[in-house]
This record gives C-alpha cells, structure tokens and sequence, in this order.
C-alpha cells in the first residue's frame, strides 16, 4: 500500500530525511522508533504533503499511485490521515463544523455524496461514545484550550470519523493517561483492517503492547537504521539508541 | 443643479447657494450655528495627512471628484422607478421596524408607519420646525468641530436625517432598521444629521444599514448625536456594504449616562473609502461601552475606523474587539484612543484590533492611544496584524479541505469572533452570513 523508495527531503537546505526505504502491506502496522531529531515527524509530515519541506530525491508510492506531487487535501481524499504530534489549535471552528467539513471534502474528492446532517450527526455519536470523548467536546473549537492527551484524543477521533487507508500516528501515545492509552489502541485496533495499515511513531514500548506490530524500524539520522519484529522495541527500550549514535551515521 | 469640484472652495460655493433653501433658514439659532462652521471649514478645510488624525487615510481620491447635492427634482419622490422593487432589508419585515433614506432624503411613504410605543421619529427638517428645544443642544453639542471638519460641514450643509427618540422606560423589542441606500445619481454628495435619544431606563436596537443600488460614485458625509441615560441601553449596530466607488464618512457621538450602556458593532465591507469615527463620552458612573467591528477590503479599498472613548467618570468600562480581513492591494486604519479623566478611578477599557492580511500587497496601520489621568484603572490594549496562519493552514488541509476551504473556514472565525457579542441573535445570523458571503465573493 505505502511504498517509501530512496526518500530525501530537507528543510531550509538542511537534510533531514537521506535515503528512506519502507513498504508497508495492507492489514499490517508498523512501528517507528528512533533518537529525538531523527526525523521521524518530517518523514510522517512529508507523507502528509506539509510543503515546508523539499523532497530532494526518491518518492512515495500510495496504492501504487505517485503521490508526491499531490496537495495535501488530496492525500488526505487519497486516505492518508496524519495524528499530529502536537494538533493544532483552531480558535473559532467548533469540532462539529470541523469533522464535517473534513469528512465532507474528503467524500467529495472520491466522487462519493456528500453526508446529510442527520447521518453526520448519527455517525459523530457513534465515534464519540466509542472513544469515550464527551459531546460537548464537540462544540467546543477544535483543540482550544484541550490539555494535552484530550489533543491527541480529539486527533484520534477525526481519524475514526475520517476512516482512513493508512494512519500516520506521531506520537500520538505522549501524554495520555493509562486509559485513555488503552482507549486510543482499540480505536487504532478498530481501524486495523486488511485493507488499511497504520505507522505508530513511538517513544515507548508500552504502547506497543497494546497496537501489536507487525515490524519495527529504528530511524536514526534520517535512514532506517534496522528493522525487526516486535521484539526489537522491547530491546531498544533496554539498550536506547547508543548503537546508532553519531559516528555510524554517514 | 450646480456640479462642484469638491475641493474646501466647492462646498463653501455648494452652502452659499443653498443656504437660503436648507432645512431651519428661518431659525436665527440654526443660521447662526450653520454660519460659524462653515466658517471654521472655511478655516480648517477638508482633513489632509499633515493632520495627525489623518495621518493614515489620504481625501486625496475623494478631493479629486467633483460632487453636487442632489436637487429637490432629482429627490426619491420624483423618480421612485427607478428604485429596485425590493428595497435592501437586513431583517425580516416582521422582525423590525423600517425607516428608508434614499440617497440622503427620508422617505416617508418606503418608511413602516407603525413605530412601537413609546418611539417618536421625525425627520430633521420636520423636527426642526416643530421647533424641539433639545435638537438645538444636540445639533450644538460637537465640542472639537477643529479636529472633525467634515462634522462641521455636515452642520453647515445638513439637510436631512432622522431625530429619534425613545421614551423613558420603554424596552423596544423590535429593532429599528435603518435602510440608507444610495447610488441613485452619479456623483452627488448628502450631509445627513441624525439624533437618537434614549429615554431613562429604555432600551432599543437600531441597525443601519448603508447601501446602494449602482455602481455611482457618491459621497455620503453623515453625523450622528446620541444620548443614552440613564440605565438606558441602546444597541447600535452599521452595516456597510456599499460599492467600491462611493466614499463613506460617518461621524457618531455618544453621551452615556450613569448605569447606561451603548453597545455597538459595525461590519464593513466598504466602500472605495470609508471612515467610521465613534466617539463615546461615558459620562456617569458605571456606563460602559463596547465598539466592536469586523471589516473586510479587497482591491484598493480603504476602510478606516477611528474611535475614541472618554472615561470621565468612576467604574466606567469600555471592551473594543476590532478584526480586520484584508486582500488585494486593500488598507485598513484603526485609530483608537482611551481617555481615563483624573476622577475616573475603577476604569477598566479594554481594546483589541487584529488585522488578517490576506496579501502582500495589503496593508494596515493601526495607531492605539492610551493617556490615563487616573491611577486605579486597568487597561489593555494590542494590536497584531499577520498572515493567515500556516499551521492551522495544514492541519486543515490534511484533514481533507481545500485550501480555499481551509482559508475561509480560519478568516471567518478570525471574524467572527467580533460578532460573539451582538445579542440579537437573529442579527448575528445575518452578520455571520455576510462575512460567509463576502468570502466566497472575494476568494483573494
Ligand atoms: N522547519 C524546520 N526548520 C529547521 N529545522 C527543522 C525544521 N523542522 C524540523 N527540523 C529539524 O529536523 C530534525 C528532525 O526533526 P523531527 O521533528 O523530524 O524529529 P523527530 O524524530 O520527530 O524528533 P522527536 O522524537 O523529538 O519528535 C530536527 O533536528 C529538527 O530540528
Ligand atoms: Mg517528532
């Protein structure tokens, strides 16, 4: 479904991301580990289409379909969906108008009609009461004033409205509480399909135990530096990144 | 008809010639009044840059045109064909009450008949025949003719208007729509005065409502005085959408008494120029105010908004939130100064003007002032202007909306958020939509 060849990209002349390979199937997750400034979030905002960074070399393939020239509005009617490591803050859009919108532009896109209200509202119930998000969260403007794991709850529920093919989560697990981790993974597990796939970034295990991956990469200056099993998180959360420190890098 | 070039000199030549035919030329007080401002125009002359209230908006367009006042013949009454068959109306026939000006003339047969209790409307020359011994305060009221002399040309050439008033505790429910539509005649100019007065313990809305039926180029120059007393209330909100040729200057005055409260909001999607001046005075203990806007430009459109707020009293309060949305090669001015008298200890003002500018080539300028004579107050004040924010940009755009959706969907709540404190609800509908109207025709 995702295929990441020989990807490069930089920002402001700078190279972050130098030679990215990854394939991702249908029906499977993987997961991203790697070393604060590896790249990590520039190689899930680039999948995303954020013009701010330049992508210098290689491509990405979605459903066999080059996608790096497209805009980030047609990824996203594409499938693509990004949980953002800090969601952005949207003073005067209340959440409602929001995921409408959203959903709507998305349906557009694909030529599929557009969702009347009463299904909107119908649809909305049924995500919120999943994921346990209180209704009047969702009049409220989108992330204003949301403290940090309600940010990445709102995130994860515009992903179960949105119905994505592939989910980019950045960190989505940083600042959630014990439950709130749980109910975040049986939303993503809800979204586990054969015919969608999710990318976790991570800095923790734990997380991992509960969206079980298929693989495991370590991203470290701007390549996966090794790929593995679910095992390998649990021994880079023993051993940290110290192997794939600076002086391998080249 | 006389056709002026509307330099100080034509308007002079435009009141020597009318002087004998305006509204009150038999009243020796009026003459008088109209006599010593046109003399302080002649003194003052139309505003220039070198005045530090103009720094910022340049006549220079306006000076340019030539302008005559629409004769008696070429008045509403004479050639109402041509009027579209609807006349613009911002509420529902049932929701408000109706008075129609067109292009400065009061028309009484456009105009609802049945004004609520307690509301007594007449237009100014009719008020000044009847000889109403307030209007002689009011119409003398301006205390800094110097620094507004359009005000006292509008004194001197003010040929009519509305003189409304409400009653001592009367609270109309229904509001008073204004409907000012010009653009009947190319290049004419109209000096409206306007008086509103609210009785002790009233309360009303009042929404003008300033449009035009052509593309003409016109020059509106309108004054208004307003009291509030006593724990009166008035609601006073302006629409603006006239056409990107017509030059709009508005000059309002408001007196507030002890415990009232003068609440005012002005949307403006312009003119080719536009100035809106509010001056608040809050007069008695605990009055307050709030001066909030929205505009809009696009192309080379200038809307300024000048207003000044004069704390002279103990526990007043002012809250001004003024947004801006601008495009094109469009300028927006806000000038807006707090005045805290020595007496007026517990004042609290607050003021916000954020500008959005949609395009390189826009620009605003934005001049807060705060002098404050007393020393237990708290005020505020900022100003930012910036472009549309990126982030927000992209979170939008990843969710699926286009960029021009995700641009209107962030400049409308940019808006909006001045309009959060209009109480109608019906009203703020209507506004809302008007900003949602603007942005689809003006996708910049
Ligand atoms: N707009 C930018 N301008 C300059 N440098 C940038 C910009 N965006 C990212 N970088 C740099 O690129 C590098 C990679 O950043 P990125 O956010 O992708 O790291 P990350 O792996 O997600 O880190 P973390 O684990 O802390 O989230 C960092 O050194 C960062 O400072
Ligand atoms: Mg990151």
């Amino acid at each position: 479904m995702l295929e990441i060849k020989n990807l490069h990209a930089e920002v402001d002349g700078k190279a972050i991301l130098k030679g990215i390979d990854l394939n991702i199937n249908k029906g499977e997750v993987h997961a991203i580990m790697g070393p604060n400034g590896s790249g990590k979030s520039t190689l899930a905002n680039v999948l995303a289409g954020r013009d701010d960074y330049d992508v210098t070399d290689g491509g990405i393939l979605f459903d066999g379909k080059d996608i790096s020239e497209l805009e980030p509005e047609e990824r996203a009617g594409e499938g693509i969906f990004l949980a953002f490591q800090y969601p952005v803050e949207i003073p005067g859009v209340t959440n409602t108008t929001f995921l409408k919108e959203a959903l709507n532009a998305q349906r557009k896109y694909r030529g599929e009609d557009e969702l009347d209200g009463m299904e909107f509202v119908k649809l909305i119930r049924r995500k919120t009461k999943e994921l346990g998000i209180k209704d009047d969260m969702l009049k409220r403007a989108v992330n204003v004033g949301f403290s940090g794991g309600e940010k990445k709850r709102n995130d994860i529920l515009q992903m179960a409205v949105l119905n994505p093919k592939l989910a980019v989560l950045d960190e989505t697990d940083s600042g959630l509480d014990i439950d709130a981790l749980k109910i975040v993974a049986e939303g993503v597990n809800k979204l586990r399909a054969e015919n969608n796939a999710i990318l976790v970034i991570t800095h923790y295990q734990r997380l991992l135990n509960y969206i079980v991956p298929d693989q495991v990469h370590v991203l470290a200056h701007g390549k996966i530096q090794r790929s593995g099993g679910k095992e390998l998180a649990l021994e880079l959360e023993e051993k940290g990144y110290a192997e794939y420190s600076d002086d391998e890098a080249a | 008809m006389v056709t002026l070039a509307s330099d100080k000199e034509a308007f002079i030549a435009q009141y020597d010639q009318s002087k004998g035919n305006l509204p009150g030329s038999d009243i020796a007080w009026l003459s008088e009044l109209r006599a010593k401002n046109i003399a302080l125009f002649e003194e003052v002359g139309l505003p220039t840059a070198k005045t530090e209230l103009w720094k910022f908006t340049n006549l220079n367009p306006l000076k340019k045109q030539s302008f005559s006042a629409p004769s008696a013949q070429e008045q509403i009454f004479a050639n109402s064909n041509e009027l579209p068959r609807q006349l613009p109306r911002l509420l529902e026939i049932n929701a408000s009450h109706r008075l129609v000006f067109i292009d400065g003339h009061y028309s009484e047969d456009l105009s609802d008949k049945n004004l609520p209790a307690g509301v007594t409307l007449h237009n100014l020359s009719s008020a000044i025949k009847a000889g109403a011994a307030d209007l002689k305060v009011a119409l003398s009221s301006r205390a800094r003719e110097e620094e507004q002399p359009l005000v006292a040309l509008n004194t001197a050439l003010m040929s009519d208007g509305y003189v409304l008033e409400i009653a001592k505790n009367t609270s109309v429910d229904c509001p008073i729509e204004i409907l000012h539509l010009g653009g009947g005649k190319a290049e004419i100019s109209y000096h409206n005065r306007n008086v509103i007065s609210v009785g002790f313990g009233s309360k009303a809305t009042i929404i003008e409502h300033v449009t035009d039926r052509s593309d003409h180029v016109y020059f509106s120059n309108s004054a208004t005085e307003i009291s509030v007393s006593e724990n009166a209330t008035l609601h006073h909100y302006r629409v603006q959408a006239s056409n990107r040729a017509a030059f709009l200057y508005s000059s309002t005055e408001v007196v507030a008494d002890k415990g009232a409260t003068y609440d005012n909001f002005l949307l403006n999607t312009g003119a080719r120029l536009s100035r809106t001046e509010t001056n608040v005075s809050l007069n008695g203990e605990n009055s307050s105010c709030h001066l909030n806007a929205s505009y809009m430009g696009t192309d080379d459109q200038h809307c300024d908004i000048t207003t000044r707020v004069d704390h002279k009293t103990p526990h007043t309060t002012c809250d001004e939130v003024i947004k801006g949305v601008l495009g094109g090669k469009a300028r927006g001015v806000f000038q807006g100064k707090i005045i805290v008298h020595e007496q007026a200890q517990k004042t609290v003002g607050n003021q916000s003007h954020r500008a959005m500018l949609l395009s390189d080539r826009a620009e605003v300028d934005a001049k807060p002032e705060l002098e404050i004579f007393a020393d237990d107050v708290i005020c505020s004040h900022g100003c930012t202007s910036g472009q549309i924010d990126k982030e927000q940009l992209f979170y939008l755009r990843s969710r699926g909306l286009t960029s021009e959706q995700a641009q209107a969907l962030l400049v409308n709540a940019f808006l909006a958020d001045a309009v959060e404190a209009v109480q109608n609800e019906d009203l703020k509908d209507l506004l809302l939509t008007k900003i949602v109207n603007w942005l689809e025709q003006n996708p910049n």
